[in-house]
């Protein structure tokens, strides 16, 4: 029995547990997440039982979290998975020790019921502060709730009414002011000039610099994002990362990322409109976003978005000096979950 | 020292003692899961006053191995 590291070499049954027991995306999903051919550092591991057979996985997405005065190293864990049955047994908790030993902190986002059941049992605390925001467009979107899902007969008479309903949601052409976004493929080594500026507005915030920028949202394979610089007048003020995907039959629009200047008064409020807009342009059915920023949070609220869930952070310890979770800017760029 | 892990067994799955012995293993009590896995492996840590590395844990699958483990780290 023993923990390895995930590398291109790795034998095909790594990958295949992947897909089988994580999620049926294909190698390329995981050469690219787990950074396999540029990398040095090995960003995962999985765990050989007994008989040579792969029985468990964990993965890495290695960041920084920036405060006032410092950068310390940190990891979100992901696809922690086990085979189910009495041979894992202890394959998930060896492999998330393992993955405890190669950062100053490791964290994790949501987790599933099984992770959030066995966390607290290991002492990691939980701080649920990123709430989720949903925004419904379409009449589809509007009618497509719980009540209705489940008396079919409902349908007809939702979707008349969600037609009506949906003209309050309808958003429009954000006024012309100060500020412009400009699409980009790639963000600029330049940019991280204006990442330095910025991230003192938003710390404690994970890197954002243009190489994190790019591998999460430029280089993933399944592609889906815009990426938009913000400009105030011809000076890059920030940056816009939007993503379109489908999910349940419905278009779904992400909010994913956002930096901004945010002592200009009205460019919050200006940089939500525009998403929508831009998404909306789009056809998407509905918007979603990940936030915990109390005047973005007080734009979506002005756009008419809903509150959900809120979304769970997991820590099993901070260094000396790192706030606790609840007071991190995190958006939908942090972790893995822009593209679930 | 078994006398000690007898007990930290006996408390995390909530059985007599005399359930436990050599052949102690997942596949014979029932309810030991990955959860329940997890329980054990922080109770012999607060009990003994030891951490194990992240592969010793995968290996505490046995009494007779924890035992093993457990005279490894004194």
């Amino acid at each position: 029995m023993r923990i390895a590291a995930l590398e291109a070499s790795s034998p095909d049954a790594v990958f295949s547990f992947l897909d089988a027991s994580v999620s049926p995306r294909g190698r390329d999903h995981w050469r690219w997440k787990y950074q396999l051919e540029r990398s040095a550092e090995a960003r995962a591991f999985y765990h050989l039982g007994s008989d040579g057979s792969v029985d468990g996985f964990i993965g890495l997405m290695p960041t920084r979290l920036c405060t006032q005065q410092s950068s310390v190293r940190a990891a979100w864990f992901v696809d922690w998975a086990t085979v189910p049955g009495e041979r894992s047994v202890g394959a998930g908790v060896g492999l998330l020790r393992h993955a405890q030993a190669q950062t100053e902190m490791l964290l994790t986002l949501q987790g599933s019921a099984d992770t959030q059941k066995i966390l607290p049992k290991l002492r990691w605390t939980e701080a649920r502060t990123p709430s989720t925001w949903i925004l419904r467009l379409s009449a589809r979107a509007i009618a497509d709730r719980g009540p209705v899902r489940r008396r079919p007969w409902l349908l007809a008479p939702a979707l008349l009414a969600a037609g009506i309903a949906r003209l309050r949601y309808r958003v429009g052409r954000p006024a012309e002011v100060a500020f412009r976004l400009r699409e980009i493929d790639r963000f600029p080594a330049s940019y991280d000039a204006t990442w330095e500026e910025r991230r003192q507005e938003f710390v404690p915030l994970m890197e954002r610099t243009s190489a994190q920028l790019n591998f999460m949202c430029a280089d993933y394979p399944g592609g889906g994002y815009s990426r938009f610089l913000v400009l105030e007048e011809e000076r890059v003020a920030g940056h816009l990362i939007l993503r379109c995907d489908s999910t349940g039959g419905l278009a779904r629009g992400r909010i994913v990322d956002a930096l901004w200047t945010r002592e200009r008064p009205g460019m919050t409020d200006w940089l939500v409109s525009q998403a929508c807009w831009l998404l909306q342009q789009r056809a998407v059915d509905f918007i979603d976003c990940t936030v915990s920023a109390l005047d973005f949070e007080r734009a979506l609220r002005g756009r008419r978005f809903s509150r959900r869930a809120g979304v769970p952070i997991w820590y099993h310890r901070l260094p000396a000096g790192v706030p606790t979770p609840d007071q991190w800017f995190i958006t939908y760029l942090d972790c893995d979950r822009a593209y679930r | 020292m078994r006398a000690d892990i007898i007990a930290v067994f006996s408390q995390v799955f909530g059985l007599p003692a005399e359930r436990f012995d050599d052949e102690t293993a997942p596949a014979t009590v029932s309810g030991w899961d990955s959860a329940r896995h997890v329980e054990l492996v922080v109770a012999l840590e607060e009990h003994f006053g030891c951490m194990f590395e992240p592969d010793e844990v995968p290996e505490l699958t046995s009494l007779k191995r924890i035992e093993e483990i457990l005279r490894r780290h004194g």
